[in-house]
């Protein structure tokens, strides 16, 4: 079919305007396509290309973050096991799905926060940081055990013992 | 040898004088711990399980209650000898059922038990008689006062203290009251205050029998299992209100987040004073509305309990709860006093096997046994 508009060259697009609320349409060349576009008399019902937005992210981007998101990296234990039986695996879990397990929390428990019994720790960062060390320290010894290194993984070992002694015998207020 | 002294010694509560009895039978009160630096019971190894059991050993044998002899280990042993403990409450039946090193330390006088690595890293758990709710927790946090001092918990500074359950984060105190309400039920009035409860944040639940939906299978028969009454961390195992047996339910609080010890504790004892007092007064009115049939349902049971040579489970505790409603009615023949606490509890299966000996048709042997139980009260 010929272009309805410029009547030259051959029409490969049906053009759809809604002006004054009647539909009108036409079969329009690419060139003639791209003009009305810019032009347009009317609401558009139908383009040559569809409009997508541009994600923010690359597809790459959002699968790396979901499989980061979805696993503890500490204790392995993944956000579906969380999700379907309300028990999490380690410290660091609280930590690497905050909003997640405030989601769960809201639901079983009506959300809020503690307040009750508090144990007045006067070293309450050093023990947060400690608790930290100690779980990338578990994460690392089966990253080693995993790739065979078991030299690497007994040395960690003994650290992990050395630091859970430590932490399990901070005595309250003594520290 | 230990397992033999908590057999031959009854728990202290059996004997105690019960505030709220006979509606309240036994308060139960339970506080989750977690210990800093190890992950939770759900992924640890068996080595990080074993140097937890250690260093909660060593800490827990500093109190004057325990020594190391006294510790039970779950690991490798057949839980048929351990059920009876479940049975009392004085071990959750997810300890029973769990998998790798594991035990319990239990008072002499079975107040209170002290679970390792079960669901949690440490489980408090003490008994009492009746509905003492304040008592329960007073020896909880003074038990978790002194463990504190020598073991460093897992807290958070916004959620408390924290746990495997996300049902337990917080004060990490779950309470639950054993009731016997055949009145609120034969009346229908139960309904509502099972709506009531719920607004306020507590359960009402009915009492079943067997184990935990989802729990692990024990390596022992299923039918042993189904013939006590048993309890995961928090609470007991429950069911609807019609499935329940014996007119047996449970009281307890839902939510350990966003409220105090104090609070969850005032009111679970307030609750449980309303509905002992509803109870007495539907007992009353089921008394003058229909005296001559409760006259029916309770002569009727003595005529089983004296007389029958075989009960099973079941049955002898709808026999059970119906001594018991006639018995406070004073609707029993004079034979039949007041029906004693240990009743209820040794009628279990876990508490019978544990006492029979030889081989033979266990099922036929604990029938007979469990029916000569009932015809020592007629003897008292």
């Amino acid at each position: 079919m010929i272009c309805q508009k410029c009547k030259k060259k051959l029409a490969t697009v049906r053009y759809a305007e809604v002006i004054d609320g009647h539909v009108t349409e036409i079969h329009l060349c690419p060139d003639c396509l791209i003009e009305v576009q810019n032009n347009p008399k009317g609401f558009k019902l139908s383009s040559e290309e569809p409009q997508v937005k541009e994600p923010k992210e690359t597809i790459e981007d959002i699968s790396k973050k979901a499989k980061v998101k979805s696993i503890c990296s500490v204790c392995g234990t993944q956000l579906n096991y969380i999700q379907e039986k309300n028990k999490v695996g380690c410290f660091t879990c609280y930590k690497n799905f905050g909003p997640e397990i405030e989601s769960i929390l809201e639901v079983i428990q009506g959300g809020g926060t503690h307040i009750g019994k508090k144990l007045n720790y006067s070293n309450d960062e050093e023990r947060v940081r400690a608790q930290f060390l100690l779980d990338t320290k578990k994460a690392l010894i089966r990253q080693a055990i995993k790739a065979e290194d078991y030299e690497f993984a007994a040395k960690l070992r003994d650290e992990i013992i050395d630091l859970e002694k430590t932490i399990s015998s901070w005595k309250m207020g003594k520290n | 040898m230990i397992m033999k002294t908590w057999v031959d010694n009854k728990p202290i509560w059996w004997k105690e004088e019960a505030e709220g009895a006979p509606v309240a039978i036994f308060t139960v009160g339970t506080l989750c711990r977690n210990v800093a630096g190890f992950f939770f019971p759900v992924r640890m190894g068996e080595e990080e399980k074993e140097r937890l059991e250690i260093l909660l050993k060593e800490a827990l044998t500093q109190f004057d209650e325990f020594s190391v002899d006294e510790y039970v280990s779950f690991a490798g042993v057949s839980p048929r000898e351990h059920l009876f403990l479940s049975e009392r409450f004085l071990v959750s039946y997810d300890l029973l059922s769990g998998i790798g090193r594991r035990g319990v330390f239990i008072s002499r006088d079975q107040r209170f038990s002290l679970m390792i690595n079960g669901g949690e890293h440490l489980v408090l758990r003490s008994v009492f008689a009746g509905a003492q709710v304040e008592k329960v927790w007073e020896l909880l946090n003074q038990i978790d006062d002194r463990i504190s001092k020598s073991i460093d918990y897992m807290t958070d500074s916004r959620l408390g203290f924290l746990t495997s359950d996300l049902n337990l984060v917080g004060t990490g105190l779950k309470l639950f009251v054993i009731l016997h309400l055949p009145g609120l039920a034969r009346t229908g009035s139960i309904m509502l205050w099972e709506e009531k409860l719920k607004s306020l944040g507590f359960y009402l639940n009915g009492i079943k029998t067997g184990p935990p939906v989802d729990a692990r299978p024990l390596s022992i028969p299923k039918h042993l299992v189904e013939q006590g009454f048993h309890s995961t961390i928090g609470t007991p195992v429950t069911v609807g209100f019609i499935e329940t047996v014996g007119s047996l339910f449970a009281i307890g609080n839902k939510y350990t987040l966003g409220f105090s010890e104090a609070e969850i504790v005032f009111s679970l004892s307030h609750m449980v004073s309303e509905i002992t007092k509803a109870e007495n007064d539907a007992r009353q009115k089921l008394l003058s509305s229909s005296r001559l049939t409760l006259e029916d349902i309770v002569g009727r049971a003595e005529g089983v309990a004296y007389g029958a040579k075989f009960l099973e489970f079941a049955e002898a505790i709808e026999l059970w709860s119906a001594l018991q409603l006639g018995s406070s009615l004073n609707l029993t023949s004079k034979n039949i006093p007041s029906l004693p606490l240990p009743l209820l509890f040794e009628l279990q299966g876990g508490h019978i096997i544990i006492n029979l000996t030889g081989n033979g048709n266990n099922t036929v042997k604990m029938s007979l046994a469990r029916a000569s139980k009932f015809k020592e009260i007629f003897k008292n």
